[in-house]
Parts: C-alpha cells; structure tokens; sequence
C-alpha cells in the first residue's frame, strides 16, 4: 500500500556510514541557504507529499518529510525495533492493564514557541478520535486521555493493550501538535511540531526544511533539508553521481548490484518490515479447498519470484515478519516442487485445469512482475493464472467487494505483531477480504493481543502464524530491502527497516 | 465530462485513507469531501462555483484547484512554447528542404529523421539525455525547473532536455505535413503561372508556396501546441518537470475529482482558444478567407 504507515523495526543490520572517505567532490547543488549555520542537504525522494496534516495524509512522501518535523511520545529505536522515549521520557502500565501513565519531557518548544505540554497530547489524541481521522482505528481500545498535570499524560483502555506504544509511536501519524493548532495554523500546508526542522516552504519542485535551532534533541548540523521530488529513478542516480543532490531513496532496482561496487556512492540496504503476499478468495471455488492453496504454495519458487521482481533485493520469506524483528519467526513449510504441487492437486480431487484471476495494480509495478513468474510457475500444475492489471483505485474497489479469485500486495511500514496478523486473519477482520476463518487462529489472536508478556505474546503469534501459513490464508512471499544511498563521506544518517528517514543528525561531506 | 470523471471506478475516500481505516473514519470523510450528497448536487453546486472561478478544493492536498493550477502552470507554458519553437526549427527548414528536393538524398535523411522522431520513445530519449549530459558530461542539471524570474541561467539549463525531447517529437509530426503541404502549393496552378510571369525563384518561394503552405502548418501547429499545453506526463516525469500533466496524472490516480474536473476545464479552454487563433491566422495569412 502506498500509503504507507512508516512504522519502526529496528535493523539489525543498520548500517552507520562511515564519516571519511575524502572523495566527495561536489558540484553547486543549486540549494538555497536555511535557516541554520550549515548547508542544506538536498535529498531526491520519488514523489511530492500530498499535504503536511500528519492526522490526515497516509501517504509515504508526506511521512518522509513529516518524520522530521514532528515529534510522537515515544518512537522506535533504530536498531531492535522497541519503544523508546521521545516527548514521553517514560511511562508505566497499571497491574490491571487498563491504565497507562507516560511522564513528559520538560523544556520542549513548538516550533510556533509555545510551550509543550499534557494538554497538547490530550488536544492532539482527541482530535484524532473525535473527527475519525485516518488513524482513529489505533485507539479502538481507547477510553480516555487525560492530563494528569502539565508533565503526566494517563490512558485508560478498555482492554489490555501491550501494544499501545506502537500504535501511538510507530509512526508520525500520530504527531503531537499544539492545543488548537487545527484552528491556528492551514496544517494542510504549514507545520507546527517540535522536531528537528522547521517546514519553511513546499512547491510542485520541492519542499524545503530550516534547522530548528531549539530542538530538545539538540539543534542539527545542517542548515535544512530540501527534498526535491524526482520521479525516475535514473534521473535521481545521476543527480546523485554528479552531486546535485547528496541523498536518494529512488534507486533503479537493476542497478543495485553494479553500485555496490561504485566509489561514486555509498550504497546501503537492510530488510524492510513490508512484506509482499498473494492471497486467494475462500469464497470461489476451488479456491475455498485447502488443497488446492497449499497445492499452489508449493509450486511458487520464492526466490524465483523475488529475483524477477527486485532484482534479487528483498528476502523470501514464507511468514510476514522479517528476519531482524525480535518477532521473527521461523517458519517455511513449503519447499518448492511442482510434483509434489501436482499430487496435493490430486488429493483435492478438484478437476484441472483450474483457472484463476490474479489481480495486481500497477501502482505496485513488482507486482506485476511477480504475478507474471507466479503464472508461469502455476501452469505446469494445471492453474491457468490470468494476470489483471488494473489500476490501484480500481483494485481497492474490486478488494473490498470481494471482486477477485486471488490478489497481490503488501502491507507496508507493519511493527508490532498484531498490525502483521490480526486485522488480516481473525474473522471477518477488517483486512481478511480472502475470507479465511480458523476458530483457533482467532482464539489465539485474541488472546495474544491482550498479552502483556512479551513473549508469551510471541509464542501465541508464531502459533497463529503456523495455522495462517499452512492454511495458507496468506501465501508470504518476501520482505524486500529497503534501498539508499548519499554521496561518499555524508555521515550521521542511519537506514532504518520502517523506512523512516531522520536527517537530524546528518552531517555533510 | 462531470458525469464521466465520477463514473471512473474507484473510491477517492478509499485511497485517501490508506489500506488500514474504521468505517467511522471513512463515513466521516466522505461527509468531509461533499462526496455523500446525491451526484446531481455535487454536480450543480460545483458548475455554480466553477462560473465564479471557484473550482473546488484538492481531496488529496486540501489546496484549492486553482492554486494548484496556477502552480504549474508557468512550467507547462514554458515546456510548451519552448517545444514549440524547437519543432518548428526542426520543421520547417527540414520540411522544405526535402519538398524541394523530393526523392533526393536530403528527402530520404529527413524522412529518416522524423520517423525517429515519431518512433523512438520519449522517456527513452529523456533517460538518454540525462545519462549523457547530465551524467557523463556533466554539462547540465539532471531535472526540475526554476522559474525565469529567480535564476534565467538556471531556467534555460533546465529547459533544454526537456524541450528537445517534445520538440522533437513534435517538429518530427509538423516535418511530414511542412514537406506535403509545400509540395502540393509547388504543384499549383498559380505557381506556375508567377513562374511563367518571370518572378524570381525567391520571391515565387516566399509568396506563392511559403504563403499557402502556411495554412496547414498553422493547424497542425495548433493542434501540437494543445497537445503540449495539456501536459506532456512522461517527459515531465523523466525530467522531474513540475507540469499540468503529472497534477492530472495524479488526480487520475487518487480519483480527486475536483482537481481533475479543473484540469478537464483549463484542457477544454486551451483548445477553444488554440482554435480561434488558429482561424484568426487564417484570415490574416489568406486573404480568401476574409470577406
């Protein structure tokens, strides 16, 4: 989904640039000063933020610029995935579960000047809640919010609910602005947050951010950042290569294993937390016989698929949860063969060939690749696979009317097990449009997401995950890599699994 | 055209939201963007505001239409007239020069030119562009724009590959009628007949096969320069160009209607207008035509 919550997880694998490495030579970048003492990073990103209303939008462009500007209580660490304080410095649960207590940081300012406190919280959650904003569905659970005193914020939830810090932290959706800052401030256009930058000004060209010189963190060593909306990932390397700008998320996928080796960048990957799935109607036959979905789990080649459509970039994988998480779990039942495909064929009794609409959108290109490998992998065992292309708008609506014999997607910027397996698996969940339903499954669900023990939670999680894919309510196939890169000796600046990127403390070559 | 952009299959709330929402928060939103009301409201209460020069308010952005609009719409202007004036350029002399000569050698490269033109794919030549001379060479910035009034230097090095890429592609269109129509006025009577009165083959040229190969040039210029007007989406995108077409082009995609109908509106305008130019010159050009 392009809309993208940017959630956390940690990389294990983040990498940290190093800082020298001497041969950056940069050309003029046609950057205009900001507000700070340094120069301004320009950093290429593929598309323009639709507006700046983190309560709003639930679009990818916007978080990347919003991650800066605006601070949540707590924020994912970049390494393992955890909470960690941000405005909040900590925060304790209730024995009952049902009332958690998060003590606020002092001496923060609005980038207005206004003072932080509690009632920014208390305003910022209501508004939320109370207009069902875009993330309204994160505090289902939620009673109230309320301010204790100026520095103690207390929420009362209906249930236990162990994982309210990611649904209030994982990403700038869930923002903090100033007490009546909807009515003050076009929060379309402008932003009032307490991050590391300010939003000076954004056009069809670019968006350009100035140094917040009394952020909490620390002023950062950049004067701004301007994030310049380059589309075409070969546009956006060469930019790159001849020093226009020094940053890009927009890497051409086919080139990534040619630039590993290039002095001219620095080159960074790390498995993301998206993963990409193809899931089959249980309400069209043959598709509702479990033999037939296992049957056509074993013929796909994972790696196959990835290859064609990543370039080799992302990890197969045949669970939602990528390798670095502490909510790993290891689990792949389905070793690729079309023989033993052909005789769970057999089993089912289901006469082939069975024929079968596989519905992608070209909003997600790699979709369309894999949907074509897949249909080739599937014909040796009688399922004639025939790809519909459509495009995204259109594929929402045929998802939600149930409209399709199997899709492909991903969910996106997922941190916390229950955003990977509840919504889509329970019964009659709001995202299980395939229409699976195991009692056990939502036994164990249910249960897990009132867990408070991490990993008894854990333990729930990985037995849900065993029924989900060998039900195969959800065919996994990969967590595909997320891929960087900046000019040679840029420092500071860490790749993250969620995909959320912080120039705070990025310092130039 | 209100009726056909609301019968586009696809839910604009549903894209506004993302994949992971609550009926609450879509039922509230719909209320939020007037998309509850009955389609003939939405309808009369939009054409009410559009005849006061009020389009609407971007789903998407939450900008109005027309500042939307006016944001873009310099570069398109600049791309536009910019690529106009590279094809004609290209055009005319190649046009003529292969008229004049048919079947010679100059006819055959300058066939061979426009077919590669018409052929050969824009974002292909825009990508070529950019790796050679913005990568290699390094003479140029790979994309984007800045308007003429901050930085004319700056202005001209970004116009350049972009302009080239539609310029050619449109002179390699206007070549193939430049060569027929001067061809057929070499063929006319009245030719002939300065000839045979003992003008100068350079006078015959400009006034008698120039003046009425102009009437179908006019046109198919007119019809090019709508075209480039409404936005040239792939050569904005390969050149990170800030244009008409990439906001319709995403107005299309998150089904924003009121951007989209905007954008419908200013496309419809610049062809009436294109239009009456284009009769306007006629008349000036041939003296026929006025009464």
């Amino acid at each position: 989904m392009r809309t993208t919550r940017s959630i956390t997880l940690g990389a294990a694998g983040a990498l940290l640039l190093s800082a020298c490495s001497g041969g950056g030579e940069s050309v003029d970048t046609g950057a205009t000063g900001g507000g700070g003492g340094g120069d301004v990073l320009v950093a290429a990103v593929s598309a323009q933020p639709d507006q700046f209303d983190p309560h709003v939008t639930s679009a990818y462009p916007s978080f990347q610029v919003l991650e800066n500007v605006y601070d949540t209580l707590v924020v994912p660490n970049a390494q393992d995935l955890t909470m960690e304080p941000s405005l909040a410095t900590d925060w304790e649960v209730s024995e009952d579960g049902l009332t958690w207590t998060f003590n606020l940081r002092e001496d923060v300012t609005f980038h207005d000047g206004s003072e932080f406190d509690a009632a920014d919280v208390v305003y910022s959650y209501n508004r939320i809640i109370d207009e069902e904003l875009s993330n309204a569905y994160r505090f289902a659970t939620v009673e109230s919010v309320e301010a204790v005193d100026p520095q103690t914020v207390e929420i009362t939830v209906s249930q236990p609910t162990p994982n309210l810090p990611a649904l209030i932290g994982a990403f700038k959706g869930m923002a903090i602005l100033p007490e009546g800052a909807a009515d003050e401030y076009d929060l379309t256009t402008e932003a009032v947050g307490t991050g590391p930058f300010t939003l000076e000004s954004s056009d069809a060209s670019s968006t350009e951010l100035a140094a917040y010189e009394d952020y909490w963190g620390g002023a950062p060593s950049v004067g701004g950042v301007e994030f310049r909306y380059i589309t075409e990932p070969a546009a956006a390397l060469t930019a790159l290569q001849n020093g226009e700008v020094q940053w890009t998320d927009n890497i051409p996928p086919q080139q990534i294993e040619s630039l590993e080796g290039d002095d001219s960048v620095e080159l960074a990957t790390t498995p993301s937390v998206d993963y990409w799935y193809m899931s089959m109607n249980y309400d069209r036959e043959p598709f509702g016989n479990p033999l037939v979905r296992q049957a056509i789990a074993t013929a796909v080649d994972r790696a196959a698929v990835t290859e064609a459509a990543r370039f080799g970039a992302a990890q197969p994988n045949q669970t939602a949860i990528p390798e670095d998480s502490f909510f790993y779990y290891d689990y792949a039942p389905f070793e690729p063969s079309a023989e033993e495909a052909q005789s769970l064929i057999e089993q089912s009794g289901v006469q082939t060939p069975i024929s079968m609409g596989l519905m992608v959108t070209d909003e997600f290109p790699e979709t369309v690749t894999a949907a074509q490998v897949i249909a080739s992998q599937l014909e040796p065992i009688g399922v004639d696979v025939e790809v519909q292309t459509v495009d995204f708008a259109t594929w929402l609506d045929r998802q939600a009317q149930g409209d399709f014999d199997a899709f492909m997607l991903g969910w996106l910027g997922n941190i916390d097990p229950f955003d990977f397996y509840h919504a889509q698996h329970i019964t009659d969940g709001s995202s299980n449009y395939q229409g699976y339903s195991n009692p056990q499954v939502d036994e164990l669900l249910t249960q897990a997401s009132t867990e408070t023990d991490e990993d008894a939670r854990k333990e729930l999680y990985d037995q849900a995950a065993t029924l989900i894919v060998d039900d195969v309510s959800y065919l996994y196939l990969y967590n595909p890599d997320v891929v960087q890169a900046w000019a040679p000796g840029l420092s500071g600046y860490e790749i993250r699994a969620d995909k959320a990127i912080n120039f705070e403390g990025v310092e130039l070559p | 055209m209100f009726a056909l952009v609301h019968l586009v299959p696809g839910d604009p709330v549903r894209l506004a939201l993302g994949t992971r929402f609550s009926q609450e928060s879509y039922d509230a939103l719909r209320e939020r963007s007037g998309l509850d009301q009955p389609l003939v409201e939405q309808f009369f209460g939009w054409t009410g505001r559009a005849l006061t020069g009020d389009l609407g308010v971007s789903f998407r952005s939450g900008e109005t239409v027309t500042s939307l609009i006016a944001e873009r719409l310099p570069a398109t202007l600049t791309l536009a007239f910019a690529s106009i004036l590279v094809a004609l350029l290209i055009a005319v002399p190649l046009g003529t020069v292969s008229a004049l000569r048919p079947r010679s050698l100059v006819d055959r490269v300058a066939t061979v030119i426009s077919q590669f033109g018409i052929s050969v794919p824009d974002f292909w030549m825009g990508i070529v562009l950019i790796l050679v001379f913005a990568g290699t060479l390094g003479w140029l910035p790979s994309g984007g724009y800045v308007p003429l009034t901050e930085d004319p230097g700056g202005w001209l090095q970004r116009l350049l590959m972009p302009a080239l890429v539609t310029g050619v592609v449109s002179g390699s269109v206007i070549t193939r009628f430049v060569r027929s129509s001067v061809l057929e006025a070499l063929g006319a009577d009245h030719v002939r007949t300065a000839q045979a009165k003992g003008l100068g083959t350079r006078q015959v040229f400009t006034w008698h096969v120039l003046r009425n190969a102009l009437l179908p040039l006019v046109t198919v210029t007119g019809v090019q320069l709508a075209y480039l007007l409404s936005g040239v989406v792939v050569v904005e995108i390969v050149f990170s160009w800030p244009g008409l077409g990439q906001l319709a082009l995403q107005a299309v995609q998150a089904r924003d209607y009121p951007v989209l109908q905007g954008a419908i509106l200013l496309f419809a305008l610049v062809f009436l207008v294109i239009n009456l130019v284009v009769d306007l010159l006629y008349s000036a050009i041939d003296p026929r035509i006025r009464r």
